[in-house]
């Protein structure tokens, strides 16, 4: 599974980066809470110019460059297909953020991590995004990719 | 089918993973060298720099071994007997094989001069290096380190986190010859020198002295508590060579990872890979590319036919808090350079025409996953795209071309904002 952006019907207006931050860290998606109290961090990240945007999200690739190329072993596949960082193992190499094709996995600076898209696993429903997207320009799709 | 593998890391995992994704029967047998279970090399660094945090660096867990029904012993693999199709340990125990994969690592280069052998003189390879210097450390000592590659920098940071006084010697003209220009390796060496590491460059290790005195060929001579040698890394091929497996510069496999044994594999930084970019067959020496390889053998000694495409040299590397990406080769003396740098950031982009084949990006890691791919993947992009990328470079600014060729992402929109 992954979540596609439609840039045709994105508005940019960065909902669901919001939204994506408060589901992670133990915010559980309490928008006024997390954001009061913390710095909630975006997983997917909103991207584009004044004509055009688009949520980059992960593509959850087959062979993805990132798991392949992780040197602590953080970065893994679950049993459903979900490219996912084990926080506790990652020590900020950024061996992925250099592997991968989308530019999609990021440094979080503070934490010495890095951050991707983890399709809301530990929520149990559809991701966040998606779910918050108020004009339909994300849907999460189960087509198979494969980087370039 | 009896599945046996040599070495039990990376390149190890790597085929264990390929293996059971084809193939759920079948006994997976390693036969672990080294003895301390499938580590990451990369992370003893971390371990010397943090032992209390970094106690536990290993790289598949317990459970994974378990679960993929793999066996371990204990032992060094001492011979390969190819008729018998038998692995004969050093405790003099054999393993019978069907499928052999050889991925035995490298092991650090040593040279040969007298000295080498003092105790107070380390190479940082292995777990156990990084234990024996954590045992041996203490905080004021004067360490240098000979050979300024991503190995020697690594170590040379955990010993100044450890409270050392750290001096780093390099042969060539700047440090990270491999990886970096004059002008970037200029930047990190600044970074270094303030942080009170001392770099010299254009110098030769010529002796080691038993009273701790290290001469080079300059006349230079210094002292040294702790003497690290970090003068790169050369593949393990003594086993392959002694049974007749065909060796170069390290063992030589076809596309399959297939030696020219058809029941015997070899993957990891055993073997000579293929640089994508010059088509030459190369020690390359990483971590993704020794899992990839790992990967595919397995797969390919499961019954599969999946061909290896080769790869590029990347490496992304973290000094003093400060991140070091590069990737590619400079295939061609005379490649254009572009050059944007600004606060701490720095990007460096080699280009042949319309192909990237390099780039050094310092602190600005964000960019740099479309930056490899550009390159392993060759995708042509006119060199206008990347005079508009570099005078501002950011994801935002990764010349089209390249999104409409990984597939499908941003199309202009038909919304006016
Ligand atoms: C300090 C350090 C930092 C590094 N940092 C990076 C990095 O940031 N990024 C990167 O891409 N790469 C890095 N590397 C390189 C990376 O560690 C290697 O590319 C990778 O470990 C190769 O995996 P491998 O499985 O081929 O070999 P190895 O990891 O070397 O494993 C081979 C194993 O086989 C065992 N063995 C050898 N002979 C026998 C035998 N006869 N019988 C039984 N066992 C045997 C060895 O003891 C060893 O345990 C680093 C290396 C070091 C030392």
């Amino acid at each position: 599974m992954k979540v596609v952006a439609l840039p045709e019907y994105c508005l940019g207006c960065g909902l669901c980066e919001i939204y994506c931050a408060a589901e992670h860290d133990g915010w559980n998606g309490n928008v006024l809470k997390a954001f009061k109290k913390g710095k909630p961090v975006n997983r997917s990240k909103l991207m584009g110019s004044p004509q055009w945007s688009w949520l980059n999200t992960c593509m959850h690739c087959n062979d993805a460059p990132c798991v392949n190329g992780c040197i602590s072993g953080a970065m893994q596949r679950d049993s459903d297909g979900t490219v996912f960082v084990d926080a506790e193992r990652c020590v900020g190499c950024f061996s992925c953020v250099m592997l991968c094709p989308y530019g999609h996995v990021r440094p979080c600076y503070e934490k010495h991590q890095v951050v991707k898209c983890d399709l809301c696993r530990e929520k149990n429903s559809i991701p966040a995004c998606v779910a918050n997207c108020p004009n339909g320009a994300l849907q999460l799709m189960s087509e198979e990719v494969n980087p370039l | 089918m009896r599945y046996v593998v040599i070495g039990s890391c990376i390149a190890a995992m790597g085929a264990v993973e390929g293996i059971r994704s084809i193939a759920q029967k079948g006994s997976i047998t390693i036969i672990d060298g080294e003895q301390r279970g499938p580590y990451t090399r990369p992370l003893i660094s971390y371990f010397l720099a943090r032992p209390y945090k970094f106690k536990d660096i290993s790289y598949r867990s317990p459970e994974f071994l378990a679960a993929n029904g793999v066996e371990v012993i204990k032992a060094m693999a001492g011979h390969i007997n190819r008729i018998s199709q038998q692995v004969v340990l050093d405790n003099g125990q054999t393993v019978p094989y069907d499928r052999l994969l050889i991925a035995a690592g490298g092991s650090p280069v040593i040279p040969a001069i007298e000295g080498v052998e003092a105790p107070w003189v380390k190479t940082f390879y292995t777990l156990a290096d990084a234990e024996s210097l954590h045992a041996l450390l203490a905080e004021g000592q004067n360490a240098v380190i000979i050979g300024s590659g991503l190995i020697g920098m690594k170590a040379a940071e955990a010993l100044w986190q450890r409270g050392l006084k750290v001096n780093i010697i390099e042969k060539e003209a700047h440090i990270l010859p491999r990886i970096m220009s004059p002008d970037s390796a200029a930047i990190i060496s600044t970074l270094l020198n303030g942080a009170g590491i001392k770099l010299r460059c254009n110098e030769e290790l010529t002796a080691i002295r038993s009273d701790h005195q290290i001469e080079f060929a300059s006349g230079l001579c210094l002292h040294a508590d702790l003497l690290i040698l970090a003068l790169g890394t050369r593949p393990r091929t003594e086993l392959a060579a002694e049974c007749g497996l065909k060796v170069n510069k390290g063992i030589v496999v076809d596309n399959y990872l297939r030696t020219n044994d058809e029941n015997i594999f070899a993957a990891g930084d055993v073997i000579e890979s293929k640089n994508v970019l010059t088509g030459e067959n190369e020690i390359m020496a990483l971590l993704p590319q020794a899992h990839k390889e790992g990967y595919l053998a397995g797969c390919n000694m499961a019954g599969h036919n999946l061909a290896d495409a080769g790869g590029i040299f990347q490496n992304s590397v973290n000094i003093m808090d400060s991140s070091i990406c590069s990737a590619g080769s400079l295939i061609n003396a005379k490649s254009e350079t572009l050059i944007w740098q600004q606060d701490d950031k720095y990007l460096e982009l080699f280009l042949n025409g319309s192909y990237l084949s390099k780039y050094i990006a310092i602190n600005l890691p964000e960019v740099t996953g479309p930056l490899t791919n550009t390159i392993e993947k060759q995708v042509m992009i006119a060199p206008d795209g990347w005079q508009e990328f570099i005078a501002a470079p950011s994801l935002s600014t990764i010349p089209s071309a390249y999104w409409h060729k990984i597939g499908g992402i941003p199309r202009a929109n038909t919304w006016n904002h």
